[in-house]
């Protein structure tokens, strides 16, 4: 049966709680609407990636500034560099 | 303050941005514009001074970590803000396109978006530069929220001037970034921002005086008049124009940034006189249009810039031997 609903004409009423597949619609939009809505999610994706791709840049950046600043790598593989090295017990 | 009429305002403005426009929902632009860029200019450029005055020279991928890190900080306020304004903004001129009362971006959005971004812009600064410098941030966030936005600024003209003082912890912020510290040339730079505040803004609250009125903001033009905002005005830019040059008193600062202070001072004096003396009627409202206040608006922006600008450029002289202290 096809319901006024159906026929896109308004706003679909909130189905009832016993139907599990469920789903709500919003209001239908004009063929133009829609191709705006669609450029706009395509134009708030790319800047999401631009901003995930900004954030990579950004640590990687500070990471190596961060290494760069420490004064003798080498040191860290020395031992007790990073924590004492528990020695044996002298007999 | 006559909310139960103007709030009539609130669906006719609606209208006139577009109810398709708000069903398309958020643009990029929008996001950026929780952010109040143009407020973040100012803050951030504070910052960067401060960051540039200190003692201490930082890595500049830190630096600019640091300063991203204000910058987002600044913009996490401004989203949370607007978020909570989004009543008031909906019914004042100036604010009603803003991407809430417009429709395009859903309140909770903005606050989840703005709480995001605070807890990043403190985590950021933590980790490219100091601790200290994260916490005078957070706290910086905290007070613009919770002290201006929630409780000062709805209740007391005195709004913009205890909570003004959340603008001015960015130079604060910048040298403890570099420094790890913080000094009495920080705090000075504190001082100057915080007692530039209200002269700026009382001068916009002059000729935006409706906007405040309508909305129920208590600013100062609103609760005490148009005449007594003048005579504030003139008060606070003569306490400003001291504080612009303890700098030179403490041997922070030498004669490149002392000349700056007394001629951008006099030229601020200048305006507030000029603000007070204006042609108005007997509860002080402008008879010229409020081309003063105006004039003094505008001017502080440029002042700020100006001053802080100089401060930086002393420094740099002084650090490369060409200027004494």
């Amino acid at each position: 049966m096809v319901t006024q609903q159906d026929a896109g004409q308004g706003v679909a009423a909130r189905p009832g709680r016993r139907d599990p597949q469920a789903v709500t619609r919003g209001p239908d939009l004009t063929p133009s609407h829609s191709a705006a809505l669609k450029a706009r999610q395509r134009l708030r994706n790319r800047a999401t990636l631009a901003v995930l791709l900004g954030l990579v840049a950004l640590f990687f950046a500070i990471t190596i500034s961060r290494i760069s600043q420490v004064k003798d790598p080498q040191g860290w593989s020395r031992p007790g560099a990073i924590a004492p090295v528990p020695t044996a017990p002298s007999r | 303050m006559g909310d139960g009429a103007d709030l009539t305002l609130r669906p006719r403005m609606a209208d006139a941005l577009g109810e398709a426009e708000a069903l398309l929902g958020s643009t990029p632009r929008d996001w950026l514009a929780l952010l109040k860029p143009r407020v973040m200019t100012l803050v951030v450029f504070t910052g960067l001074v401060g960051m540039v005055v200190a003692p201490a020279p930082i890595d500049p991928v830190l630096g600019f970590a640091a300063i991203l890190a204000i910058t987002l900080g600044a913009g996490a306020s401004g989203a949370i803000n607007m978020w909570y304004d989004r009543d008031i903004d909906a019914l004042m001129r100036r604010t009603a396109a803003r991407p809430i009362p417009a429709g395009r971006v859903r309140p909770e959005a903005a606050l989840g978006f703005g709480i995001a971004l605070a807890v990043f812009s403190v985590l950021l600064m933590g980790l490219a530069a100091t601790w200290i410098a994260a916490g005078i941030l957070a706290l910086s966030i905290a007070f613009y929220v919770f002290v201006y936005t929630m409780w000062l600024k709805r209740r007391t003209p005195q709004n913009i001037v205890i909570g003004g003082a959340a603008g001015a912890f960015p130079p604060v912020i910048g040298w403890a970034a570099a420094t790890g510290t913080v000094d009495a040339a920080p705090l000075l730079m504190f001082a100057i921002v915080f007692f530039w505040t209200p002269p700026h803004f009382w001068s916009l609250a002059l000729f935006a005086n409706a906007d405040y009125a309508r909305a129920g903001v208590p600013m100062l033009p609103v609760v005490a008049g148009a005449r007594e905002t003048r005579r504030q005005i003139l008060l606070y830019t003569a306490v400003l124009v001291p504080a612009s040059l303890a700098p030179v008193a403490i041997g922070f600062a030498g004669a490149v940034y002392g000349l700056a202070a007394a001629v951008l001072g006099a030229l601020f004096l200048r305006h507030a006189v000029a603000v007070l003396r204006e042609a108005q009627d007997a509860a002080g409202v402008s008879r010229a249009g409020d081309a003063a206040a105006k004039g003094c608006f505008r001017y502080s922006i440029t002042y700020l810039f100006a001053l802080f600008g100089a401060l930086a450029a002393d420094r740099v002289l002084a650090s490369a031997g060409l200027a004494t202290i």
